[in-house]
C-alpha cells in the first residue's frame, strides 16, 4: 500500500490544527505548531507504517507539543477576532454564545484536564485511548473528566444566574473568556 | 444535564478547518527541506523498505554512470565522424590535384607541340 505525505496532510490537517487551537486558543500559534508537527512527521516518514499510524502519531505529537508550547510561552489564552462568533440571527445567538462561552471555560481548565476534555469531546477518544496518549492512568483520565465536567457545569450555572440578575444582558466579562 | 453538557461540549469543540493555504505551506516547507526526497513513502511492509532503498541507490548510481559515460561516447562518435569527413576531404583534394596535374600536363604538351610547329 502506498501513502504519500500530501495525503497525510490533507486527511489530518483539521485534527492537528483544531487540537492546537482548542488547547492554545491562539490561531496563529496553533497554525505554526501544526505546521511544525507535520514537518516533524515528514522527517520521520520512514517510520510511519500506514494512514492510521500517521493519524495517531500526529495526534500524540500535537498534544505533547501543545502542552510544551503552553509551558514555554506561559501566555494567557487570549480571545482573537477569529474566536468572536459571527453575527447571527436572533434565534441562533444563544447557541453561538454558549459554544464560545464553553470554549473559553475549557481553555481556563488546568492543562492536563484541558487536553483530556479536548481529546474526549473533539476527538471522541475513550478514556483508555486518552490515557495511552497522555501516558496517564485511566483512573486519572476519568477523574479529570469528572471534575472538569462538574467545574464547567458549575461555572455555566453561575454565569447563567449572573445573566438573569443583569436582566438578561450578557455580562461584559464574558466577552473576554 | 450531564448528557446535555457533553453534547454541547462536542458541538463546541468540533474540529475546525485550518486556513486554506495550510497544506500548501506544509508541503512547500517539506519540499524546501529535502528537495531530492520524494514526498511519497511506501508503507505497510517495513521489510521491503531496505530493498527499495537499495534499488533506489542502484538506480541513482546507474543514472550517474550513464550521465558520465554518455557524453564520452557521444564525443568519441563526433570525433570519428570528423576524422572520416577529414579523410574524405583529403581524398577529394588529392583527386582534384591529380585531375589538375593531368590537365596541366596536357596543356604543357599542347604548348610544346605548338612551339615546335612554329619553329
Amino acid at each position: 500500500m502506498e501513502i504519500d505525505f500530501a495525503s497525510i496532510v490533507a486527511k489530518n490537517q483539521s485534527m492537528v490544527f483544531s487540537l492546537a487551537l482548542r488547547f492554545l486558543r491562539n490561531r496563529e500559534i496553533a497554525e505554526e505548531l501544526a505546521q511544525d508537527v507535520f514537518l516533524q512527521c515528514y522527517r520521520q516518514i520512514d517510520k510511519i507504517e500506514d494512514a492510521g499510524h500517521a493519524c495517531s502519531w500526529l495526534r500524540r505529537a500535537i498534544c505533547h507539543r501543545s502542552i510544551d508550547e503552553l509551558r514555554k510561552r506561559r501566555f494567557r489564552p487570549a480571545i482573537g477576532l477569529d474566536d468572536i462568533p459571527e453575527p447571527a440571527a436572533v434565534g441562533g445567538m444563544p447557541d453561538l454564545m454558549m459554544r464560545d462561552r464553553l470554549r473559553g471555560l475549557v481553555s481556563d481548565l488546568p492543562e492536563k484536564a484541558r487536553m483530556v476534555v479536548v481529546l474526549r469531546y473533539q476527538e471522541d477518544l475513550s478514556p483508555t485511548e486518552i490515557g495511552e496518549m497522555l501516558e496517564m492512568p485511566v483512573s486519572t483520565v476519568k477523574s479529570h473528566l469528572h471534575r472538569s465536567l462538574a467545574l464547567l457545569r458549575g461555572r455555566l450555572e453561575k454565569r447563567g444566574r449572573a445573566r438573569v440578575a443583569n436582566g438578561g444582558d450578557i455580562p461584559a466579562t464574558e466577552v473576554c473568556l | 444535564m450531564n448528557e446535555n453538557l457533553e453534547d454541547v461540549l462536542r458541538e463546541s469543540l468540533r474540529r475546525e478547518a485550518p486556513p486554506a493555504d495550510f497544506a500548501a505551506k506544509v508541503l512547500a516547507k517539506a519540499g524546501a527541506e529535502a528537495p531530492r526526497a520524494t514526498l511519497s513513502v511506501v508503507a505497510g511492509n517495513s521489510a521491503k523498505k531496505p530493498w527499495q532503498r537499495r534499488s533506489f541507490t542502484l538506480a541513482l548510481a546507474a543514472t550517474l554512470a550513464a550521465v558520465a559515460i554518455v557524453p564520452a561516447v557521444v564525443l568519441d562518435y563526433q570525433h570519428k565522424q570528423e576524422e572520416a569527413r577529414g579523410l574524405k576531404a583529403k581524398q577529394d583534394l588529392l583527386t582534384a590535384l591529380a585531375i589538375t596535374r593531368d590537365q596541366l600536363q596536357q596543356a604543357r604538351e599542347k604548348v610544346r607541340r605548338t612551339t615546335r610547329i612554329i619553329q
